[in-house]
């Protein structure tokens, strides 16, 4: 992948059809992270019925659903520009912003299916046929993150 | 001549305290998040410079956990809700 500033200030991206592809596939699996997998505290005793833990479950649904509406209108294959095998498509700052957010949330929702693996814990990912799509999908998003910090250093200079 | 001891009033400030700045909003460490996200995220959710979220971050990464603000209950809340749709590792805990 590539990246260019346009005078508009954002970036233009240009990728292979193939990153197209799996950029406009991984963003149709938005959210990954269920509502419920986030606690409201650490240390204290909370369960199910308590009404902060709650309220902060319902805040997370409702999120994702105005989420979604956003990136339907941000990434889909006709918003790509498509020449000679190569793709390209503009993001401005906050698209930038949204999109990351969007991409970790898949990232850390296939690491959760993946058993939440820790190096430091020893409890590595296991490639097999169930969580081989989590290691890839992981791989994916983070190539993609990466490729969104770049760009929005560029844009903060 | 001792003060005259008031434990309803007494009571009655401990809770306004707990309100009002009782509570710590925590980040936590986790394998996942990227160091260079973390740094973005503190500075999208608390409009700090980059040093500063740097500096959490650092924390968080060699420590296991950095206490971000001290607050109240609704805006540790609102801090909390923010740092988790952007996936971190956060709680409100009463401190």
């Amino acid at each position: 992948m590539n990246y260019r500033l346009f005078s508009e200030g954002g970036v233009e991206w240009e990728m292979t059809e193939f990153e197209k592809d799996s950029l406009v596939d991984l963003v149709k699996s938005f959210p990954v992270i269920e509502p419920g997998y986030h606690r409201i505290s650490r240390l204290e005793e909370v369960d199910e019925e308590d009404e902060r833990q709650q309220l902060l479950e319902e805040s997370i649904a409702e999120q994702y659903i105005e989420d979604r509406k956003r990136l339907e209108n941000l990434v889909y294959h006709e918003r790509f520009e498509v020449e000679a095998e190569i793709a390209r498509i503009q993001f401005n700052a906050d698209d930038l912003d949204f999109l990351l957010l969007v991409l970790n949330n898949i990232r850390v929702g296939h690491w959760i299916r993946a058993g939440c693996p820790d190096e430091k814990k020893m409890k590595t990912l296991r490639l097999d046929p169930e969580h081989g799509i989590d290691f890839f999908r992981m791989f994916l998003c983070e190539r993609f993150e990466a490729m969104i910090l770049v760009s929005m250093e560029l844009l903060e200079e | 001549m001792a003060p005259t001891a008031h434990p309803e009033i007494e009571q009655d400030t401990k809770e306004k305290d707990l309100r009002d700045h009782g509570y710590v909003v925590i980040c936590w460490d986790d394998p996942v998040n990227l160091m260079e996200y973390v740094t973005k995220v503190l500075q999208k959710v608390f409009g700090w410079t980059k040093e500063k979220a740097e500096h959490h971050m650092l924390e968080v990464h060699k420590k296991g956990k950095s206490v971000l603000v001290r607050d109240s209950m609704e805006k540790a809340e609102y801090f909390v809700h923010q740092l988790q749709r952007y996936s971190l590792h956060a709680t409100m805990e009463k401190g």
